[in-house]
């Protein structure tokens, strides 16, 4: 029992940094918006196939940057710049 | 009449079908004049096609697609490329056409609708049309081939008669113009999807339809042209959205985003009528058992199919630069078996009546303009890969097939 309980307050507290560690990670349209005109701001766009060419809205400043190639753009972009990366 | 109707609706909805729409908006971006010569030429082509097809290979015999290719070929190479042609793209196309119409919905219409979600509902309305009855399927084809030429209607009327805002000039080069011209061919490809068993003769609808999509495709490239820069429309992924912006605004792409989505739901549509079809057809050169009828067969195709793809687009394939590859090959499967069974026409009329020059002609410029359009292409190997690794692996499934039901009829026993 005293496993059991240990385990689900392991969990919950991996929860909630797993959610706190995301919430800084993740940014809203608005939140982009209000820093779109700051020089290090580099908006990557890593859709591919139909995700990318099927929709209609695309960033006009943005680079593609294939997710799968991660590796090979994510050095390429100096570590002083600001990266949002937006996906499907 | 209605039986027409019921036949053109079918190849209708398949070429009216957003892929076909985004090769029309970038093949207007060309030179002007390459271009509609370039549609005019495919359109000759396709009707030179069809009249191999329902009129030479008919006179000759009456058989269907898989028993007059099987006379020349062989049953399994025969049944193998009919199948491999087939559903290589009915899998790829409706993929592919069910998430553009998920995009459609979600940035046109609801925002808060998921994407995939609506994708999945429409294969979801599909199947259910397909398994209630073929008779649904038909009828539900064609209410979305008229929505879609009502919305296109609208769309022609207001572009061709108010004009553009801004002068538009652009012109791309004559040498990317003639590089794209072959890929003209792929716009009317659908054309020889009639199934209606009952309509003796299948040349009528076909050349109808032929003709039906290609004033629409010279005028909406034309009406493109005239309030889109070519550039503009070379570069595109959603050039018709773009077009459709330009000449009506917000109701503009309202309409258009009707039309993607009544053409991706009809386009897969289609192809399940026809796959369905197709079952009938091997089930009758006794390649597949006939289960309990053809209805029942007709259905559990349908089911395999919308599994299949229902599996595709969970793994998310839509998402990969892969599938316009695989696409691509999978459309050149289609062409090479249209050259086939232009070639069939010929054998089997030649035999019993006269060699015909027109069959053999059409064989032999749809083969080389499929090897043109691979041989072209930016992915040439990948492309030509899985066209041979397509028709491989349904050789090997059509002969082991058999041996297979044999196996299970024993086991049940």
């Amino acid at each position: 029992m005293k496993q059991l309980v240990l385990l689900f307050a392991f969990m919950i507290t991996l929860g909630a940094a797993a959610n706190v560690w995301s919430d800084d990670l993740i940014m809203d349209k608005d939140a982009l918006n209000a820093m779109l005109a700051a020089p290090d701001l580099v908006i990557l766009d890593v859709r591919t196939g139909k995700d990318w060419s099927s929709s209609e809205f695309k960033i006009q400043s943005a680079e593609r940057a294939p997710a799968a190639e991660y590796a090979d753009w994510s050095a390429s972009y100096s570590k002083d710049k600001t990266l949002v990366l937006y996906c499907a | 009449m209605k039986l027409f109707l019921y036949s053109i609706a079918i190849p209708i909805g398949v070429m009216l079908s957003p892929e076909t729409l985004v090769l029309l908006g970038n093949s207007a971006g060309y030179n002007g004049a390459l271009f509609f010569l370039s549609v005019a030429v495919a359109a000759v082509v396709s009707c030179m096609c069809a009249y191999s097809m329902f009129y030479l290979g008919r006179q000759a015999d009456e058989g269907n697609e898989l028993s007059l290719l099987a006379k020349v070929l062989g049953r399994f190479p025969a049944a193998a490329l009919v199948i491999s042609a087939r559903l290589s793209v009915t899998l790829l196309a409706a993929t592919s056409v069910l998430v553009t119409a998920g995009f459609a919905f979600n940035e046109i219409f609801v925002y808060w609708f998921p994407n995939f979600g609506f994708a999945f509902l429409l294969l979801g309305f599909i199947l259910v049309f397909n398994i209630i009855d073929k008779s649904w399927a038909a009828n539900f084809q064609l209410l979305l081939v008229s929505c879609i030429l009502l919305s296109f209607s609208v769309l022609l009327i207001e572009g061709l008669f108010s004009s553009p805002s801004a002068n538009i000039t652009t012109q791309a080069s004559e040498l990317t113009s003639l590089a794209a011209a072959p890929g003209a061919l792929l716009l009317f490809l659908g054309f020889d999807l009639i199934i209606n068993s009952q309509a003796k003769n299948k040349l009528i609808p076909a050349l109808a339809a032929i003709c039906t999509i290609f004033m629409l495709f010279i005028l909406w490239g034309a009406v493109s042209r005239a309030y889109v820069p070519s550039s503009s429309l070379i570069e595109s992924s959603l050039p018709h959205l773009k077009a459709a912006r330009s000449i009506m605004g917000q109701n503009g792409r309202l309409l258009m985003g009707v039309v993607v989505i009544c053409g991706a739901t009809a386009a897969v549509n289609g192809l399940f009528l026809y796959m369905g079809q197709t079952a009938s057809d091997l089930a009758e050169q006794e390649i597949i058992p006939r289960f309990k009828g053809e209805k029942t067969l007709h259905r559990l195709a349908i089911i395999l199919l919308s599994l299949t793809i229902g599996t595709l687009m969970m793994s998310g394939l839509a998402g990969e630069d892969k599938l316009t590859i695989y696409y691509r090959g999978a459309l050149v499967l289609w062409l090479l078996l249209l050259s086939f069974r232009c070639f069939t026409a010929a054998y089997l009329h030649s035999s019993r009546k006269s060699f015909s020059f027109v069959a053999v002609t059409t064989g032999c410029i749809i083969g080389f303009l499929s090897l043109l359009l691979v041989t072209a292409a930016e992915y040439t190997r990948e492309q030509l890969f899985f066209c041979l690794q397509v028709y491989i692996c349904a050789l090997l499934l059509m002969l082991i097939w058999p041996a297979m039901v044999k196996l299970f009829s024993i086991i049940n026993r």
